[in-house]
């Protein structure tokens, strides 16, 4: 019998699997990758998804430079079908297909030619492996432990950015001032606030754009010694709320910029076409700037940020030429690039859309008039939190939900126009909330519990 | 229609475009191409053309057109140029910046062997029509030592030496030497020297531009390499900045005769200081700002000018160097070119260095 699989790792095995059905396999493969980090804890099936990763690569290469064969073709077939495999392999352990060094599925690291036959389930090794010691009984523990082991093993020591009281101050009059800040390796922070709080002007100055006039900034990570900017800055990647204009084909472009970060020859094809897959402009590549709109306008960017390879990662609005699907695939490819384990990322972003920014980021930094508000872990707002906050629409009259909400000790009710925020004592929960409202006859259209969302920390601020 | 080396090319291209990103901006294969291409275009050109003696008279206008077809050839080139190598800016290293450098030279230096050739080819035509004999009976006054001595005593020709007249290669001799201002006409005639009627055209035509080496050199090749190359490594505002500060301040120099070349001097030894100042302090400054990236750029713009500026004006004050008894194969000017050239190689890596630092560093 199967383990329990969590949520996220069903929903990423179901895209890999669509991804297949797609024919994007390249894609499929490198959120294989993705989900036997997260969710596998045996290293070796971890091991044969990378090597597999790379001999998908390397079949598809071939099949563009020198073209399809039935032999190549069948490569393919059997790489899929490793795919799936491993998939299965994870989502029922129990099953028989648990990777022994003898497992079929390991045979894939021994090359695609020793995969001509059909894979073949070894299910005496299988059962053989499910009593062994090494064998962990849950999945959650598997997890945890080849997170911890990971962390032990690839994790920098050291921050890529610390900063600490930093201040700016324009003549305008606007003041930025008493930033903490501190970005790590796999660690994903979010930067929200009112439209003019000063997002942009810090992560200008973080970048290296905008000099500060207070406080200090430094980059143990990137350069321990001093502030050689000139070497910081090519470690940065940046990208602009409003990117400049580029020229040529996209894919040339790509080429060029990881040449210019010294990576060359195959290892910069690999890497373009890796990146050109991953965030879904393989069907853009010979596309030229005004060909393409300003979500794969915003996605170049993205890949030109990676393909050099940064160790600082540093968004400036990305989500807002964005549409709601591509949000989603934009972020979560965010959240792997900050997991890679080759280059394990820091990322600083900027957005509007809070909620997509709080589904991947670990920690959140609210700015407001050049201050901070809020920094920290989500799950410390939530755990501070001295009133629980929900977000809901309804045709209902402010008064008429006051009078409604009045026996739950209703604190206060703001209507922002679209949406009504309502403040309720911390003990009263969603449930309850909408109980009441639904009790009533009151229409509600869309409800959101905002108590450990930085969205509350929005409540009469930019007006 | 199937280009020629096309599969080559495209090969070249994609190899440079992940192995060598400086070459690949450069496109010098596909403008090596081109320039192949237009050079037997050219020579067709020159071919077809008809010649005579009075031709001579076009031959200005023949350079000059070629050379317009040659900036025509270049100027998607530099477009291209101006719109992806700032992306050198930060990423290149130092080293790459003198190599950038040279690349830029090439190109500008192999499209002026257009109308070079064009004019080269009309006058090896326009010599062959001319006998030796004649040749000769029109020179043989001008070589001998009262004709010189007559030479001299005109002011234009004041301080030019014998051998300017007596060094003369078979081709240039009889173009380019018995083709001289009218005085020498004058002269002639007041010797009493009667030029062959069909030799006559070319001590009539007028004087020809592109014979000025180093006009041609510094304006056609190392000017726009060099503003080409400081687009790259600086913002379009600084640039402006620069150019329109140093042209004015040429212009006013021009303009103002009765300033004292002290003075005239001065101005540029100023400006060359202040640019190396503030390129040796552009990582310390505690700001970057257009006034400096100028001066930098001010300092970079003159250094290939730097030994002839400073020949200049050490002869001004009386100083003599040694080797100025050498005479570098009659071409002194050339040597001291050459040296600025050589400089500004040198030091192209450390201008960009400080370029860099300026550039990264927050304002």
């Amino acid at each position: 019998m199967g383990v329990a699989l969590p949520s996220p790792a069903i929903d990423l095995a179901e895209e890999i699997r669509s991804l297949i059905q797609g024919d994007d396999l390249p894609r499929a493969a490198k959120r294989l990758l993705d989900y036997v980090r997260q969710f596998s804890g045996q290293r070796e099936i971890v091991n044969s998804a990378i090597v597999l990763t790379g001999q998908l690569r390397s079949l598809q290469r071939d099949i563009r430079r020198i073209g399809d064969t039935p032999d190549r073709h069948s490569q393919l077939s059997v790489l899929t079908h490793r795919i799936l495999e491993i998939l299965d392999e994870i989502e029922d352990p129990t099953e028989s297909r648990t990777l022994s060094p003898e497992s079929p599925l390991l045979r894939v690291v021994s090359g695609v030619s020793k995969l001509a036959s059909p894979p073949q389930v070894d299910k005496h090794a299988s059962a053989e492996e499910a009593t062994s010691e090494q064998r962990l009984t849950s999945f959650e523990q598997a997890r945890e432990k080849f997170k911890k082991e990971r962390k032990k093993a690839v994790r920098p020591p050291t921050a890529a950015l610390e900063a600490s009281s930093l201040q700016k101050t324009y003549r305008g009059g606007f003041t930025l001032s008493g930033i903490d800040l501190t970005l790590r390796p796999e660690e994903i922070t979010g930067l929200v606030g009112v439209n003019g709080s000063g997002k942009s002007t810090l992560l200008r100055i973080l970048a290296g754009e905008l000099a500060h006039d207070g406080g200090d900034l430094a980059y143990p990570l990137l350069c321990p010694d001093s502030l050689d900017w000139v070497r910081i800055r090519s470690q940065i990647a940046f990208v602009p709320q409003r990117p400049p204009r580029w020229y040529g084909i996209l894919e040339e472009n790509l080429y060029l910029h990881a040449a210019l970060r010294q990576l060359t020859g195959r290892a910069n094809e690999d890497e373009v076409e890796f990146i050109l897959h991953r965030l879904g402009l393989e069907t853009y590549r010979k596309a030229r700037w005004d060909e393409i709109s300003g979500g794969f306008q915003m996605r170049f960017e993205l890949a030109k940020a990676l393909v050099g390879r940064p160790r600082l990662l540093i968004l400036d609005e990305p989500l807002a030429p964005l549409d709601i699907n591509t949000q989603q695939v934009f972020l979560q490819d965010l959240r792997d690039i900050a997991n890679s384990s080759s280059n394990p990322l820091p990322i600083i972003l900027s957005s509007q859309h809070i909620y997509e920014v709080e589904a991947i980021a670990d920690s959140i930094l609210f700015l407001d008039d050049g201050e901070v508000v809020f920094s920290g872990a989500l799950e410390k707002l939530y755990r501070e939190r001295q009133e629980s906050i929900y977000e809901l629409t309804s045709p209902a009259e402010k008064t008429k939900l006051l009078e409604q909400l009045e026996p739950l000790g209703v604190i206060d009710i703001e209507h922002t126009g679209l949406t009504y925020i309502v403040s309720v004592p911390p003990e009263i929960t969603g449930r309850k909330v909408l109980d009441c409202l639904l009790k009533a006859e009151i229409e509600v259209g869309y409800f959101r519990d905002i108590s450990g969302s930085s969205r509350k920390l929005f409540k009469g601020r930019g007006e | 229609m199937r280009v020629p080396l096309f599969g080559i090319l495209r090969r070249l291209d994609r190899q440079w475009l992940l192995n060598h990103p400086v070459l690949w901006i450069m496109r010098l294969h596909w403008m090596v191409y081109l320039w192949l291409l237009g050079l037997g275009l050219i020579c067709l050109v020159a071919a077809v053309l008809p010649v005579s003696l009075q031709t001579v008279t076009l031959l200005n206008t023949y350079f000059w057109a070629a050379l317009a077809l040659a900036g025509l050839a270049v100027s998607p080139w530099v477009y291209f140029q101006a719109r992806f190598a700032p992306q050198l800016r930060l990423n290149s290293q130092a080293r790459t910046a003198a190599y950038q450098l040279a690349g830029y030279l090439f190109i500008f230096g192999i499209y002026l062997v257009w109308p070079y050739t064009l004019v080269g080819i009309k006058e090896a035509q326009i010599s062959n029509m001319v006998s030796e004999r004649e040749l000769q009976k029109a020179l043989h006054s001008l070589t001998s030592d009262t004709a010189i001595q007559q030479l001299e005593s005109i002011p234009i020709f004041k301080g030019v030496r014998a051998s300017t007249f007596a060094t003369f290669d078979p081709v240039t001799a009889k173009i380019t030497r018995i083709t001289v201002p009218p005085e020498l006409v004058e002269l002639l005639a007041i010797k009493g020297i009667e030029p062959d009627p069909s030799v006559l055209p070319f001590l009539l035509s007028d004087y020809r531009q592109y014979k000025w080496p180093w006009v041609v050199l510094g304006t056609i090749i190392l000017l726009p390499a060099l503003i080409l190359r400081l687009f790259q490594t600086t913002d379009v505002k600084s640039l402006l900045a620069t150019l329109f500060f140093g042209i004015a301040v040429y212009i006013a120099l021009l303009v103002s005769n009765d300033l004292r070349d002290t003075v005239k001097f001065g101005i540029v030894l100023l400006l060359f200081s202040v640019g190396g100042y503030a390129a040796f302090y552009a990582s310390r400054l505690r700001r970057k700002n257009f006034l400096f990236t100028m001066g930098i750029n001010i300092f970079y713009l003159l250094l290939a000018w730097a030994p002839l500026l400073l020949r200049t004006l050490a002869k001004f004050y009386g100083y003599s160097f040694a080797w100025e008894n050498f005479d570098f194969g009659g071409s002194r000017l050339a040597a001291y070119f050459l040296l600025g050239i050589v400089l500004l190689f040198v030091l192209t890596p450390w201008v960009h260095r400080r370029y860099q630092a300026l550039l990264a560093k927050p304002s």
